[in-house]
């Protein structure tokens, strides 16, 4: 359905067409959030200057192998702007690796990072936003409401984070208007996600980026609380002509179908990671500090390169081959999310061929309330176009 | 649990490798348990299943001879030892070749010859050295887990030279099989190694492994004790259908070695960059054996020419990003079903129906042009 009447959620900057490089600048966080998949946090595993440099020189001197038109430089942690100065050295150096190589990424790339926001307002993070604005992104997580946010997002003493987030969000607005924040979900916070939405539309964040965790969490009747927050919130959205200017990623018109590609879901294995010492991983969650059950798999390292072998399951992954016969045969499949590291560190065996469906339920409870926001929408507008 | 169909079974510790994987030391020495052979044997014979014994050196006392011969097998068996009744399978290292006993003419014999990095460049020569002594060779290149661009230059050149000796013989009318120059052009299908689908291991241990290089890998990889059933979580991936690169390709030859796949890739169900190389490398030089020899194979006029591709690893045509998913399909599609172009639609459309009825409705939902769509009068 095309209508003007409707807010579009910010397209993703070049979107395929550029590879996302993440550095893993530290393994510490102010935080200790409940459903963080961070198993390993520590205050003294922190990334090398000259580790970033010996991944940046790999990556820029060798185009055969990364001949993406574009880059997105991408910056977490742990918490990365605990790491300001050494992310500030890291972007300068890129900077002039990619000039001196007359690389065609110096006319595109970008810096992004995503954080707690807690730090924000710090001089050392102000100047590095002010000095790289023209090209750089940064996402800050704030999870709604301050009951929800709390609930999870604390401090090692179990205090919440929120008003520590909260206070830092309007001068991040102002810097980043069309900014988007992002949402998860979890059993015990579900009677908080319609309130929660409307609270971060409210503090004038439009985007909300939302999901429910892949992990094995989910408890009988989470689902029925689930749909029932959501069709409120559809109800909310619709009523209060929210739709027009804000976009909540739960509805989606592009969800709940059968679906006939046999694409993978997720981007790994076409992003790299780097960690502290220097290893790369197919994405993030395949890092030690990133999985419960089952050992890292790396993809090489920034001193001998990326071993292509250990690459090829990755970029040969497709829907079928990980799916179950449930799952392929699915009426209501489209936008069923899946999360390649949580599969493999789920999986019987060492694979990342096996599906993780522990939001099976979710999904489904999803697509009930997004096919209750569309009909009431679009039988809105309707009546509007008819007055 | 797939349908296994034969046992591979180790009798020493130290029995002969017939593939990619080395026989490492093992604590333990001598010949499978007695009690355990005869339960193995027992087991199958119960359950309908033939039998590969892998023999050592070690010469088989009376009792393991009568075993042995107990059931339908075949035997692998280094050159030197005396063949049991029923199938024999000489393997040959390269490195042995010249230390073993001549061997007789036959026509008939199959033989493994295992060739290293080192000696590849003696390849054709020992071909030639066993000429007349086989009906089939089948070649592994043991160290193909470490083959770059050389090695395969070297591979490239010495199947030159063995596919010129094959051509000769079969214009002799001498229709002798080497595994990765012949065995291409007469298949339609994958074939290929099939462990954990087609056949399981039983090691000198009492476990249950995939194959035996997994029983060299250490008990960690059995998939539990003979007797038991074998504990095969995510078997799927075994198959062919659940292999996103193998289900695409058509070097139907190729081992698919699982071993392989896991120790360079991590996956099973992913070859790794050597194994499609040398798969397609040995596919062209089948296919270029085949144009050269237009009439000489009995039944030619049935083989299906092999296409050229202008790719060496079908990962390289799945990860290109100048071709749309569509044409990619076109490609694989097209290259899969080559060998059913001359079957006429009406007899297709039958083999589909017979296979799964519901496909015909799939496929007229799929095919709008099948509907009339004239307005009625």
């Amino acid at each position: 359905m095309v209508n003007q009447n409707i807010a579009k959620a910010p397209s993703v900057w070049m979107k395929s067409a550029a590879k996302t490089v993440t550095f893993m600048v530290t393994e510490d966080c102010q935080l200790r959030c409940h459903y963080c998949y961070l198993v390993g946090k520590n205050a003294h595993t922190r990334m090398d200057f000259e580790v970033a440099r010996q991944a940046i020189d790999y990556l820029v001197e060798n185009r055969d192998l990364f001949p993406e038109q574009a880059i997105v430089w991408d910056f977490i942690g742990g918490e990365p702007l605990l790491e300001i100065g050494l992310i500030d050295r890291i972007c300068a150096y890129i900077e002039y690796k990619q000039r001196q190589q007359e690389h065609p990424w110096a006319e595109s790339y970008r810096f992004s990072l995503t954080s707690n926001g807690i730090l924000y307002d710090k001089p050392a993070v102000q100047q590095f936003v002010a000095k790289n604005r023209d090209h750089l992104s940064i996402g800050i997580t704030i999870d709604g409401t301050p009951e929800k946010h709390d609930l999870h997002r604390v401090y090692p003493s179990g205090k919440g984070s929120y008003a520590d987030t909260a206070r830092n969000i309007p001068l991040w607005l102002a810097q980043f208007p069309g900014a988007s924040t992002k949402v998860t979900v979890a059993s015990d916070d579900l009677p908080h996600v319609a309130d929660s939405v409307l609270h971060l539309f409210a503090l004038g964040i439009r985007h909300v980026s939302i999901n429910v965790v892949f992990e094995d969490v989910w408890r009988e009747g989470d689902e029925r609380i689930f749909e029932k927050q959501l069709l409120e919130l559809a109800d909310r959205i619709i009523d209060g002509t929210l739709y027009a200017e804000h976009t909540c990623s739960f509805f989606s018109e592009h969800i709940g179908q059968p679906v006939q590609d046999n694409h993978n879901w997720c981007g790994t294995g076409r992003m790299l990671t780097v960690d502290c010492q220097g290893h790369f991983y197919p994405c993030h969650r395949f890092t030690p500090f990133s999985l419960a059950r089952k050992e890292a798999i790396t993809i090489g390292n920034c001193r001998d390169g990326i071993d292509f072998n250990k690459l090829r399951p990755f970029l040969s992954l497709d829907r079928f081959s990980q799916s179950s016969e449930a799952c392929r045969t699915c009426e209501v499949a489209s936008g069923c999310a899946w999360c390649q590291g949580a599969n493999y560190d789920y999986a019987d065996t060492d694979t990342i061929f096996q599906r993780a469906t522990y939001l099976c339920n979710m999904h489904k409870a999803r697509v009930r309330a997004n096919n209750y926001y569309w009909y009431k929408l679009k039988r809105k507008l309707a009546s509007e176009r008819c007055q | 649990m797939p349908m296994i169909k034969y046992l591979v079974v180790i009798l020493e510790p130290a029995a002969a490798s017939f593939c990619y994987y080395d026989v490492k030391p093992v604590p333990s020495s001598g010949l499978m348990p007695l009690e355990l052979l005869r339960r193995v044997v027992d087991h199958a014979i119960r359950n309908g299943l033939h039998i590969n014994f892998v023999h050592g050196d070690s010469p088989l006392p009376e009792e393991y001879v009568r075993l042995v011969e107990s059931a339908d097998h075949i035997s692998i068996m280094p050159p030197g030892q005396n063949p049991c009744a029923g199938g024999t399978v000489l393997v040959i290292d390269d490195h042995r070749l010249e230390d073993a006993p001549a061997l007789a003419e036959n026509p008939c014999a199959n033989i493994i010859l295992r060739v290293g990095r080192d000696r590849l460049r003696q390849l054709s020569g020992m071909v030639r050295q066993l000429m007349g002594k086989f009906g089939r060779l089948n070649i592994i290149l043991k160290d193909l887990a470490q083959f770059e661009e050389p090695e395969l230059q070297i591979c490239r050149e010495q199947m030159v030279v063995i596919g010129k000796r094959v051509a000769a013989e079969y214009r002799k009318g001498n229709f002798i099989e080497i595994s990765t120059l012949t065995d291409r052009i007469f298949l339609t299908n994958m074939n290929n190694c099939g462990a954990g689908v087609e056949h399981l291991t039983v090691a000198p241990d009492g476990r249950y492994y995939l194959c035996p290089a997994f029983y060299h890998e250490g008990p960690e990889h059995s998939l539990g004790a003979f007797g038991e059933t074998p504990r095969l979580e995510n078997s799927r991936l075994l198959e062919l259908d659940y292999a996103p690169i193998c289900r695409n390709c058509d070097a139907y030859h190729c081992k698919r070695c699982i071993y392989l796949n896991r120790k360079l890739t991590g996956e099973v169900n992913t070859p790794s960059r050597q194994q499609c190389r040398i798969a397609h490398l040995e596919r062209d030089q089948s296919r270029q054996l085949l144009a050269a020899l237009p009439s000489a194979i009995d039944g030619s006029e049935k083989i299906v020419p092999i296409p050229e591709l202008d790719y060496s690893d079908p990962f390289e045509m799945l990860t290109r990003r100048d071709i749309d998913g569509g044409a990619k399909d076109r490609h694989f599609a097209s290259l899969l079903s080559r060998p059913l172009e001359a079957v006429p639609a009406s007899q297709l459309l039958l083999q589909i129906y017979q296979l799964d009825p519901g496909l015909l409705a799939k496929l007229k939902q799929m095919t709008p042009f099948a509907l009339d769509l004239k307005p009625k009068k």
